[in-house]
This record gives C-alpha cells, sequence and structure tokens, in this order.
C-alpha cells in the first residue's frame, strides 16, 4: 500500500529540518559572487569524441567544491595506498551533468578542454626546453624514532610517482592562457551531452531544474541508480550524514509507484517524485541546443513534489 | 553443485545492508591503514545536522581526512621501476620491458624495430588502471622517441626524463579521447580489477562460433558421436530398459497393454503424463532455437570483457572459457533490451555446448581450499548438515524425485543452459551489475535431468509414479 504521506504535502515543509544547512550555504555563496577577485574553478572536460565526461584531479579543487559549493561529485580513480578495494576510491572526482551545469551556469566554474590544453602545454614546455619531470621522491616510512631531517635531505631519492595533476597549473600566466583559448562554452558541452544520450532538450532542462530547486533548499545531491532512482539527496555532507530521500523525475505507472515506494522504505528512506507545476511553460521546446535553449535553464519554474512511503499496515 | 547453490546464491545480511551502497567515513580509513586492521566496514552517521559544534568538528574531520588521502603518494620504488610510453597515434601504451604480475592478463605482446623485444602494448583501460594504482609511471611519445626505436644503434638506454611525465589527469584526457573506451568502460574495469579478477577486453575463445558448433553437432561425424555417446550414457547407467519403454510410450505404442487391440487406434490415454503432453497446445521455445535465426543486437548493446576468477594457471595466450562475460552499458544512453538484443548476446558468448570437447579448456584449478577453521560451524552450515540427515532417511525413490526437483528448479532459476551475460549498468559514475540468463520450461533432452529420471518429459511438472 502506498499513502502519500500528510497528503499532498509541499516538500517545502519537510526541508525545514535542514535550515540552517541551506541558509549558511547561501550566504556562503554570497560572498563568493561579491568577491570576483576568486578566479573560477577549471573543469577539465575529456572524452569530447564520445560523451563528455568532467572529470577533477586537482585536491585543491575537490575541496572547494565540496566545502564551500556543497558539490560532491563521485570518486572513480583507485586510491594507490589501497588498491585493491572499492569502498574507498581516489581521484578523479567525476561531476554528473547537472552538477557542471549548476556550477558553470553560477559562474563558480569554466569548462576546459584538456586534451588540446595539456598536449600544447607539453609541446611548448620541451620546445623551450624548461621541461622538468621532477617525478623521483624520497619516500621513508613513518618511523618516529629516527631520521632527523637532515639525514632525510642525505637519502637517494628511491620513489617514482605520478602525480594527481600538473603542479604548475597555478601560475597567473596558465589561468590567462587556459581561459581564453581553450574555454568550452556550455553549449558546446551540452550539444555533445545530448548527441551522446538518448535525453532530450527538454528532459535535461527540466530536469536540471529539478536539481537546481533541491540544491537550493540545501541538500547534498548525489546520483542515485544504487537506489533505482535518478538523485539521492542528503541532508548534510554524506560524509556525516544518512540519506533519507530517492528522488525520482518520472513515474510511469502505479506500479512504479509500488516498486519505489517498498524499496524505498526497505533502505530506510522515502521517495520523492518532483516535476513541473505548470506543464505548459514547457512550450519553449526547442529543436536544437542553442543560445535560448541556454538562458532558458537559468528559469526557475515552478516545482511540485509528493513524498511516498510504503505502508505495511500493522 | 545444486545443493550449494540453492543456498548460496541470495545472500542476505542482517538487514540486506551493501557496505558499498553508502558513502563512507573517511576518517575510519586513516585510522584502520596506521593500526592495519583491514577495511572499515560501516561508519557512524547522523540523521539531520543540528548546528552543534561537536557535529562540524567530526564531519570536518572526515573531509580533512578524505582531501589528505587523496592527496596520498601515488608510486613504487625505483628497483621496481615500469616505464610506459603513450602513443599518441595509436591511443595505446608501449611497454619496452614488461616485468612483474601486472601482465598475466593485461597486454599484448610487442616487437618494435629491434630496440623492443617481449614487450607490450597496452589499451587505455589496463595503463590508466596500472598508473592509476602507482606500479607503473606514462611518459608521453615523440618523434625523439620513436626514432630511437628505429635505430640500429646498439646498447643505448634511453634517457626518459627527455621526454614529459604524465600526471595522472593528461594521462586520463589522453586515453578517453577517443570513441571506443570510455570512462564507463574504464570503471566497471577497474571495479573488476581492484576485487582480483583477470579482465580482458571481451573476444572469442576458439575459432568457431555457437552457430557454427551447433551446426556441427547436428551432422556428419558429431551425429554419429552423439548416438554412441547416448547409447554409451545410457548402457552405463543399466537403465536401457526404462528408456526404451517412455520411447516407446511416447510414440504411443506400449501406453495400453501389449496386446490390446487398440494400438494404433485413436488415442486413448491411460496416464496423466500423455494427458498432460497433448494439453500443451502452446509452441514452446528452446533456448538454442534462436542461434539459428541469429539475431542482430541493438547498438547500445555488446560485450564489452570476458572475466576470470583469479586462478594461478591462467594462460594469456590461450585462456580458458571465461567465467564471467560482461556487457556494459549507460543507462542514459541504452534502454531496456528487446527480445532479439538479449538473444544476440546469449549467442555471441564465449560458450561451450555440453559434451563438447574443448582444447582450450584447462580443468580449473580450486584457488580456495577449504580450510578447516576452528570455528564453530555456521548457522546455515547447520541447517545444510541436518537438512542433509533428514534426507538420507527418506526413501531411495522419495530422494531421488527431491533432487530431480531441486535441480530441475535450480534450471528454471538460473538458466537452463548456463548462457549468462552480465549487465553492468552505468549511470552518471554509479554501477550496477545484472544476470541475465535463459529459462527454458520445456527441458527438452536436457542431461543432468535425464541422469534421474532418463526419458521423461522434463516440462511437465506432474511425475507418474510407476
Amino acid at each position: 500500500m502506498i499513502e502519500a504521506t500528510g497528503g499532498s504535502i509541499d516538500i517545502e515543509e519537510s526541508f525545514k529540518a535542514v535550515e540552517i544547512d541551506s541558509t549558511s550555504i547561501q550566504s556562503n555563496q554570497q560572498v563568493i559572487l561579491d568577491t570576483t577577485e576568486i578566479p573560477k574553478i577549471l573543469l577539465p572536460l575529456i572524452s569530447r569524441n564520445g560523451q563528455p565526461e568532467v572529470l577533477i584531479f586537482n585536491v585543491e579543487d575537490i575541496k572547494r567544491l565540496r566545502d564551500k559549493y556543497g558539490i560532491l561529485g563521485i570518486l572513480i580513480g583507485t586510491l594507490a595506498q589501497y588498491p585493491q578495494q572499492n569502498f574507498f576510491l581516489s581521484v578523479p572526482l567525476k561531476l554528473f551533468i547537472w552538477e557542471v551545469i549548476w556550477l558553470v551556469e553560477s559562474g563558480y566554474a569554466q569548462l576546459i578542454d584538456q586534451v588540446n590544453y595539456r598536449l600544447d602545454k607539453a609541446k611548448e614546455l620541451q620546445s623551450k626546453g624548461k621541461l622538468q619531470n621532477n617525478n623521483v621522491i624520497v619516500m621513508t616510512k613513518k618511523d618516529p624514532n629516527s631520521k632527523s631531517a637532515s639525514q632525510l635531505e642525505s637519502r637517494e631519492a628511491n620513489f617514482i610517482v605520478t602525480p594527481n595533476t600538473d603542479s604548475h597549473k597555478y601560475s597567473k600566466d596558465y589561468r590567462t592562457i587556459c581561459a581564453d583559448d581553450y574555454e568550452v562554452s556550455l553549449k558546446d558541452y551540452l550539444k555533445s551531452y545530448i548527441e551522446s544520450t538518448s535525453l532530450s532538450q527538454n528532459q535535461v532542462r527540466s530536469y536540471y531544474q529539478n536539481f537546481k530547486y533541491l540544491k537550493k533548499q540545501g541538500f547534498f545531491i548525489n546520483p542515485g541508480l544504487k537506489f533505482g532512482g535518478d538523485l539521492v539527496l542528503y541532508p548534510g555532507d554524506p560524509l556525516r550524514f544518512h540519506s533519507y530521500s530517492i528522488v525520482k523525475f518520472n513515474m510511469v505507472d502505479l506500479q512504479d509507484f509500488v516498486v519505489g515506494g517498498r524499496l524505498a522504505t526497505s533502505v530506510k528512506k522515502n521517495i520523492v517524485i518532483i516535476g513541473d507545476v505548470d506543464e505548459s511553460e514547457e512550450d519553449g521546446s526547442t529543436e536544437e541546443v542553442n543560445d535560448e535553449f541556454i538562458q532558458s535553464l537559468a528559469k526557475e519554474p515552478k516545482k511540485m513534489s509528493f513524498s511516498i512511503e510504503w505502508s505495511g499496515f500493522g | 553443485m545444486a545443493e550449494e547453490r540453492d543456498e548460496a546464491v541470495i545472500t542476505k545480511d542482517e538487514a540486506n545492508f551493501d557496505v558499498e551502497d553508502e558513502v563512507q567515513d573517511w576518517k575510519l580509513l586513516n585510522k584502520s591503514l596506521t593500526s592495519g586492521t583491514g577495511i572499515p566496514k560501516r561508519g557512524e552517521k547522523e540523521f539531520e545536522p543540528d548546528g552543534t559544534n561537536v557535529q562540524i568538528d567530526s564531519l570536518q574531520e572526515s573531509r580533512n581526512a578524505m582531501y589528505e588521502a587523496l592527496s596520498g603518494v601515488r608510486g613504487h620504488h625505483l628497483k621496481q621501476k615500469l616505464v610506459g610510453v603513450w602513443d599518441v597515434e595509436n591511443g595505446r601504451c608501449i611497454v619496452p620491458h614488461a616485468k612483474g604480475n601486472y601482465f598475466r592478463d593485461v597486454g599484448v605482446p610487442v616487437n618494435i624495430g629491434n630496440k623492443i623485444r617481449g614487450g607490450m602494448s597496452l589499451n587505455p583501460l589496463e595503463t590508466v588502471y596500472l598508473v592509476e594504482r602507482g606500479s607503473m609511471v606514462i611518459y608521453l611519445g615523440n618523434e625523439v622517441y620513436s626514432d630511437f626505436l628505429q635505430s640500429n644503434e646498439d646498447g643505448i638506454e634511453f634517457d626518459y626524463d627527455q621526454l614529459v611525465a604524465l600526471d595522472l589527469e593528461f594521462l586520463y584526457s589522453l586515453a578517453f579521447n577517443g570513441k571506443e573506451y570510455s570512462i564507463e568502460k574504464y570503471q566497471v574495469y577497474a571495479y573488476l580489477k581492484r576485487l582480483g579478477y583477470l579482465v580482458q577486453q571481451f573476444k572469442p575463445i576458439g575459432d568457431k562460433d555457437q552457430r557454427t558448433k551447433l551446426a556441427e553437432r547436428k551432422t556428419g561425424t558429431s551425429l554419429v558421436n552423439t548416438i554412441f555417446g547416448y547409447v554409451d550414457h545410457i548402457l552405463k547407467k543399466n537403465r536401457l530398459f526404462e528408456v526404451l519403454k517412455s520411447k516407446l510410450h511416447n510414440w504411443g505404442i506400449l501406453a495400453a497393454p501389449l496386446f490390446h487391440g487398440l494400438h494404433f487406434a485413436t488415442k486413448h490415454y491411460f496416464n496423466f503424463t500423455d494427458v498432460f503432453k497433448s494439453l500443451s497446445l502452446i509452441q514452446s521455445y528452446s533456448t538454442y532455437d534462436s542461434i539459428k535465426e541469429d539475431p542482430q543486437p541493438s547498438e547500445n548493446y555488446d560485450l564489452t570483457f570476458n572475466v576470470w576468477r583469479p586462478t594461478p594457471t591462467f594462460s594469456k595466450k590461450n585462456p580458458p572459457l571465461p567465467d564471467f562475460q560482461v556487457s556494459v552499458v549507460n543507462t542514459d544512453v541504452a534502454r531496456f533490451p528487446n527480445l532479439e538484443t538479449i538473444q544476440a548476446l546469449h549467442n555471441r558468448l564465449n560458450f561451450q555446448f555440453k559434451g563438447e570437447e574443448g582444447k582450450t579448456v584447462i580443468p580449473r584449478v580450486k584457488v580456495v581450499n577449504k580450510k578447516k577453521s576452528s570455528m564453530p560451524p555456521s548457522k546455515k552450515e547447520l541447517r545444510y548438515q541436518r537438512q542433509k540427515e533428514r534426507q538420507s532417511k527418506l526413501d531411495e525413490a522419495i530422494q531421488k524425485r527431491n533432487q530431480y526437483n531441486k535441480v530441475r528448479d535450480n534450471k528454471l532459476k538460473y538458466g537452463s543452459d548456463g548462457r549468462t551475460v552480465v549487465i553492468a549498468t552505468v549511470n552518471n559514475g554509479v554501477l550496477n551489475f545484472i544476470n541475465i540468463t535463459e529459462g527454458d520450461f520445456k527441458l527438452q533432452k536436457n542431461m543432468d535431468l535425464d541422469d534421474i529420471y532418463p526419458g521423461n518429459d522434463h516440462g511437465i511438472i506432474y511425475i507418474e509414479s510407476t
């Protein structure tokens, strides 16, 4: 049996519990917008010939995304310290499409054509003879009762490493070159994304606006395939908090209703369906990804949502 | 085997809890790394932010632990130095001196010019995996390096510091620039490799596909073999009479007493099996039927990997049949597969028909020897033991029937012919694995079931008591 808890409650009500969190985030955002000096995060765009991917390798960027903007992403790389397990993973951090649009649209980040940028830079380094790999380091066992600093220096380098990302990256020089010559517009990104999937323009817009709406409420959001949904919501950073909602963008029939409700309840969550209040607003359907479409992403149409729980009587 | 399977496939722990479903608490990782207690299972989490400093501090601690782990060193000791060079043109990695255990399943042997003898060529997935876990460093190849490879001078060591050492970011952007290798395929590949499986790109093993093998089974020499095999099979079990009788039954000859006048006349029914048989009006489908029709898969579904459980006898040159065959699918791109697609996937699997002699197949050595543990047997083991005891006290005919039912049920549950494809679904970086096998209610000519009740029509659930 399914019951929409408390009838058709507006989702706003259930969000009161996390108000503290959401306001703190919003005030953060305010600060960032004011101080325009903080440079935009550069989002490396990879695999432009297939489905485009945004992968972050710079731990400073990962920190900023998580601490300041509440953007989680998903770690997909092997953790070198512990390479034979799948519980703790490492860089790269993969951002999913809604996170990417949100970051770019909010002006916190810009997309960079990573392959061409890096290839050109490598060429330049080599031609100028400035190449320095510095990939051999001194590695010591953490042994508290030996090795003073001087002893360490005298030791020979013994470890060959691959860093996460390019260490020269943050020179001013780089930033200007990078931003100007290798920027990829949101339009191009979405164009190739939509081409490589079976999503339509309108779906992308509507789903993104769902994401944005929930993000604005202060939720931390992850993709939701693990639980058969589109998103999973957390009241705070999932490092510390349990998720209690699975979000689904559309339901086909009542069977989905029951399946979703049952599954969510069995993993101690509820299921939230979300959509536009006024369907007719979607009439601005565009055939192609153009500037108009990009602008329409910024709209904030009225959203409505319901929370479903499986109620097993008794 | 059948019994074990029945118990083992659906594992239910306390509350259907899967650790990987949850976001991990990184605090525990660093603790366990230093104390060496293995991977922490489950952190303590809270339900909502309450604004207290305790909570905020504890969150910050977890975050810092995570950032620290992400900044950890990725590399290996110079003594084991393993170098790869990225070939931009071909989108592959050349490993001039391949050594170490990693190459059991990774790479294709190559020789280039007279500089590289016994080197390896790696595809992007393999390259990124090895570099990412710190086992290999990689440099960007250029003209200087290819000139070196083609030169004839002997005894010169190449100085790799002339080349640009790739960081992980650079490597990813090069490796996944083409269409063929996607991040999602890499995620599945790395996931399986981290679990210790041997993984290779899917390729047909042996020189014949299912279609030709099935055709051969039906003609010429193999027909004789089948007949001999069948006769042998029957004689060994001393069941000639039973089989003959059931065959004659099937043709309606011995259904009535021997000298009865009704033979060859209108059909009369003398037992329930015959009644049921004549009631099965709907045509049924046998799993191998689709091989002849050769349906085509939709473009979004293809077999991606051959996967083996870790085994010491694995040979890259001459691999055994894979334990799993995986198809990687992005849920944003592909819809639920239609019947043709599923059949096409099954028909393209590396598969051995029952009773087929395979030269390439090495009998699998069991890696895990059951250790005699000092632990008392688990509840499950106890239950299994008790069940076995109870069974052994039953009448032999009943035991046989139970055995038969169990085998048949498993065939319906887990597929009747052993053809299984694992679909790895990927959505926005999240993985899920699904098994698809073929169910076959008709169960015609099933050897396993014939062993127990020879000549029976296994598609009919009713068992005639004779």
